[in-house]
């Protein structure tokens, strides 16, 4: 995206929590509001870390950003818009 | 050619699901049953169990399909049936069945579908032991916990 001004329009995003995430945040689900649509995915971690008590297990965490896995780093620059979901993926455990 | 794919909190029909995938074209039907195991570390696990983060585990399940497909063009049908909720002790988690004019397509496919779903697809399992809280597992098949933090 290269539009500059939209870039630090305050968003609200909602974000899933799942399996252990979600009982150390003790909530499915939440709306959360960034000041700036653009942020690195490592950021938007630590953020929702600080909010939402999971500091012990954001080393282990990934995120899915409408439902498609998003590398964390500081490199992962994020363009979000209003209402995107961000889902708090632990290590996963299926099969 | 079709891709069955669910997530339930009923009991998996292993006959059922056989049936779907059935084909007159194809000689082979493979299936995978995953199922609960009861001990952990020494540890006795009385039950396990499971939720999904849902469209999206369907998602990935569908990419595992086209990922199958590219790899197998003969591959006729596919299941991929995953349980959630609470499943009891040596009660089928997952079952998975591909069907193929010979038997080689349908083993192998179904041996990537298993480990392809372990690393991607979004669902949790918890352990509950005996006299104890219980914990969420890890698959080690889940790459962003290996050290090169590869892009999946």
């Amino acid at each position: 995206m290269s539009c500059g001004d939209t870039e630090k329009k305050k968003i609200n995003i909602r974000i899933l929590f799942f399996a252990k995430s979600r009982e150390l945040a003790g909530l499915d689900e939440a709306s959360f509001g960034l000041e700036s649509s653009s942020i690195t995915s490592l950021d938007l971690l630590g953020k929702i870390s600080a909010a939402y008590n999971l500091e012990a297990i954001k080393t282990t965490i990934i995120l899915a950003i409408n439902q498609s896995y998003c590398n964390i780093s500081e490199e992962e620059q994020l363009h979000l818009k209003e209402g995107d979901e961000i889902a708090i993926i632990p290590p996963l455990s299926g099969g | 050619m079709k891709n069955h794919l669910l997530l339930t909190h009923e009991k998996l029909d292993v006959g059922a699901i056989n049936n779907l995938v059935t084909a007159g074209s194809c000689g082979a039907i493979s299936l995978f049953v995953g199922t609960t195991r009861d001990n952990f570390e020494d540890k006795k696990v009385v039950s396990l169990e499971y939720e999904a983060y849902e469209p999206m585990a369907i998602k990935e399940m569908e990419s595992i399909c086209g990922q199958l497909r590219q790899n197998w063009s003969d591959i006729v049908n596919i299941a991929i049936f995953h349980r959630l909720g609470l499943v009891p002790v040596s009660e089928a988690s997952v079952v998975i069945a591909v069907s193929s004019p010979h038997r080689k397509t349908a083993l192998d496919a179904v041996s990537m579908a298993i480990e392809e779903l372990k690393k991607r697809v979004p669902i949790w399992k918890k352990e509950k032991y005996e006299g104890d809280e219980g914990s969420w597992k890890e698959n080690k098949e889940c790459q962003w916990l290996s050290k090169e933090k590869d892009v999946i």
